[in-house]
């Protein structure tokens, strides 16, 4: 089962995009939490060649999303509908996917 | 105060992947460029050096190699950046006097596989966040970069792959680029995709090679009778935007406006323009960046402008990365190299007619979502 997890600072609420030793902006402590797990792609690449070991998955489709929570981070997309990705998309958790790593899928049409 | 002159370069023999170790080519790149200058190794007080595939050995093991004595030594860990950060600290360290006669050396020479592990381990967070989903290396982190581009402004492949046409003539009159066949228009757009937008001709061929340039104290350029080349200015930012992903910018149009400040000059001055080549789009964003062209404008500032060496702004004059190979770190030296080469006046057939200064960028470092590392230096013909 995908999850999205991020971290907050329990300071100053700062939310970072991948996983920090400790908060950039105060040194104080973060503490994971469950993101909504939703956003919109600011751009993305679709790969067509890469090490063996990713061939059954591609083409891969890698993008900059902004997520709810107001950060950017960087996923994979999954789902045969994948490459009509366009800026903007919106998209969220998959429930599964091939990475150790949560990925997403395009939100279905109307479901926001 | 030591003036600091810029006074010779040398390049090994570049080869593609399976070729010589990496020291064969950093010692044939030090030899070209001490033996122009009619220099030895026990002439060099100063050593920078920046390569992915030399370690365990570093700046201070290549010394002891080569029994040179050194005031000041930097191993550069700026990836695309480190050749003009090595140079503009040079230029700062004989100005201090710290020391008199600084060679800066980058290279690289990779195996098959050993570019794409390099790749993906390039960085902690590349490796941790990135590498699970089969990010594709750079091509895949900076690709993006182009849909955005095309999204906000409608660039288009065809306006862009002008300039790979371009440097792939400058190549032709290059005897070390790799590739020395024409490149048409046509065969830059249906090459096959590598990573969208990204086709083949966009992205930059991994090779073995090496490449150096010398920094001397005024009194010692005088005493070797070369054309003496200033470095103006030189300015570096690393990790501009923190904590973004979708900023084009690595921070080109701050160091840009403190050089031309720092200068005197404008971006309608230069002679040329060496810029960091590892995409076209990189190109085109470090074009709007330095101010050669308005935000956005890239796409058709390369469509309506000669960027040939016999144009209005010649542009990666000696082929650059695109069309001579991208050698490792050594991508981050070719382009000082050439605009060393063209300030002396020995570009041969490719020579920029009269050539008195240019702007040398570097830019690097691809991590998560982005290059992390920029640095830009005017560098200026001394009779100029
Ligand atoms: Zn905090």
């Amino acid at each position: 089962m995908n999850a999205l997890v991020l971290q907050r600072c329990a300071e100053c609420d700062y939310v970072a995009n991948f996983w920090r030793i400790g908060c950039p902006r105060c040194l104080g402590r973060l503490e994971d939490f469950d993101a909504a797990g939703t956003g919109v792609v600011t751009t993305f690449s679709i790969i067509h060649r890469w090490v063996e070991r990713f061939e059954p998955h591609l083409p891969i489709v890698l993008a900059i999303i902004e997520l709810d929570e107001g950060v950017e981070i960087m996923s994979s997309l999954v789902g045969d509908d994948r490459l009509q990705i366009a800026v903007g998309s919106p998209v969220e958790i998959a429930p599964e996917g091939w990475s150790e790593k949560p990925q997403f899928r395009l939100a279905a049409a109307g479901s926001e | 105060m030591a003036e600091p002159l810029l006074i010779s370069y040398g390049s090994s023999s570049y080869e593609k992947k399976n070729g010589r170790d990496t020291l064969p080519h950093l010692f044939d790149a030090i030899s070209d460029c001490l033996g122009r200058a009619g220099l030895f190794p026990g002439d060099v007080d100063g050593l920078a050096l920046a390569s992915f595939t030399y370690p365990p050995g570093n700046v201070i093991t290549l010394a002891e190699h080569l029994d040179m004595r050194l005031r000041w030594a930097e191993d550069g860990s700026f990836g695309g950046a480190s050749g003009v950060v090595a140079v503009g600290r040079a230029a700062d360290q004989i100005r201090l006097g710290h020391a008199r006669c600084i060679l800066c050396v980058a290279g690289d020479a990779f195996t098959t596989g050993s570019h794409e592990k390099l790749l993906e381990d390039f960085t902690p967070a590349l490796s941790e966040h990135l590498g699970p989903h089969g990010f594709g290396g750079a091509n895949g982190v900076l690709a993006p970069l182009q849909t955005r581009h095309a999204a906000l402004y409608g660039t288009r492949r065809d306006q862009l792959g002008r300039l790979c046409v371009t440097q792939r003539r400058h190549a032709m009159l290059n005897p070390n680029a790799l590739f020395q066949t024409p490149l048409t228009l046509d065969e830059f757009l249906e090459a096959r995709v590598i990573a969208e937008p990204f086709h083949l001709y966009d992205c930059v061929m991994p090779c073995s090679g090496a490449e150096a340039v010398l920094v001397v104290a005024d009194d010692i350029a005088a005493s070797i009778g070369r054309p003496g080349v200033r470095v103006v200015a030189t300015r570096e930012m690393h990790n501009a935007s923190p904590g973004q992903l979708s900023e084009f910018s690595a921070g080109w149009e701050v160091i840009g406006e403190e050089l031309w400040a720092a200068t005197g000059r404008q971006p309608g001055d230069m002679d040329f323009a060496q810029l960091y080549d590892d995409y076209p789009i990189v190109v085109g964003l470090q074009l709007e960046g330095y101010g050669f062209c308005g935000r956005g404008e890239c796409g058709s500032y390369l469509e309506k402008t000669d960027v040939s060496n016999w144009g209005e702004l010649p542009l990666n004059t000696g082929g650059g990365q695109l069309s001579v190979g991208q050698a490792g770190a050594g991508g981050a030296m070719i382009h000082l190299v050439e605009a060393v080469q063209q300030l002396q006046h020995e570009a041969g057939e490719r020579q920029v007619a009269g050539a008195q200064r240019g702007l040398v960028s570097g830019y690097g470092l691809v991590s998560y979502g982005k290059g992390l590392c920029t640095a830009a230096t005017v560098l200026e013909r001394l009779d100029s």
